[in-house]
């Protein structure tokens, strides 16, 4: 039997190595794809988790993370096809009207 | 002596963190969700091995069939090329620090309650406690098709 810290540690280092690829690189689908490496994460930690406590509150929690995530990603990339119509681009370190 | 579930384990959860260093490496963004899509197949291998293969096909079909789908269309309008990104080295410090947390965090708790379970009743629970969080979902999903509709077609759109 698999002990339950093996998938702990296993998404403490994928929610460690997404926050890293949200901070390295500078375009927007990047940007997406370190967050579902987040979100992947979470539902890994939701799942074994409802896997070894013996309920399933974690599963279905698991299940609503899925169908939200999916809904953020669409509207990330919505918001990213606007973002390139307005700057030609999707970098985001282009983004300067905020700046002080 | 380690077991064959151990040893699936550590198969799998070495192919995806690999997976996540070639993301981090890779140049083209094609490349990128390539690997993404390497990831998620073995996200969902992990979710057959802990015994949910509900979950496992549910993460197929939404991940591996529709959100790399969207990413690679959404890649495909990016033109132009990004340079290396000068990254100033105290900015990795964040993660650096979630990780010791979240690790020490990790070896505090303690586990040794916990004993495996076999997904059962899983509709049941879904129909009967949850039926709330499904309507919110369901809501925020029509908010949301409605606000990509908004955008999308907005006159204004240079």
């Amino acid at each position: 039997m698999i002990p339950f810290i093996w998938f702990t540690y296993l998404t403490i280092i994928i929610f460690s190595l997404g926050i890293v690829n949200i901070l390295i690189k500078r375009d927007g689908i990047n940007l997406v794809v370190g967050v579902e490496l987040i979100v992947n994460a979470a539902l890994i930690n939701f799942i074994s988790g409802s896997a070894y406590i013996l309920n399933n509150n974690g599963a279905v929690y698991g299940l609503l993370v899925l169908i939200t995530a999916v809904l953020e990603t669409v509207m990330l990339l919505v918001l990213l096809l606007v973002y390139f119509d307005h700057y030609g681009s999707l970098d985001f370190s282009r983004i300067r009207n905020l700046r002080g | 002596m380690i077991d064959l579930d151990e040893l699936t384990f550590i198969i799998i959860s070495s192919l995806m963190i690999s997976d996540i260093i070639l993301i981090l490496y890779s140049k083209k963004l094609i490349h990128t969700i390539i690997f993404l899509f390497f990831f998620l197949l073995m996200v969902a291998s992990i979710f057959i091995v802990i015994n949910s293969v509900f979950l496992a096909l549910a993460e197929l079909f939404i991940y591996n069939g529709g959100i790399v789908v969207l990413l690679t269309l959404g890649a495909s309008i990016a033109t132009d090329t990004f340079e290396d990104s000068k990254v100033k080295l105290y900015i990795l410090l964040v993660p650096a620090i979630i990780l010791l947390l979240l690790s020490i965090m990790a070896i505090k708790f303690n586990f040794s309650t916990i004993s495996q379970y076999s997904y059962q009743n899983l509709g049941m629970s879904i129909l009967s406690s949850y039926v709330f969080l499904f309507f919110i979902v369901a809501i925020v999903s029509i908010a949301t098709a409605l606000s990509v509709v908004y955008l999308l077609s907005k006159e204004d759109r240079t």
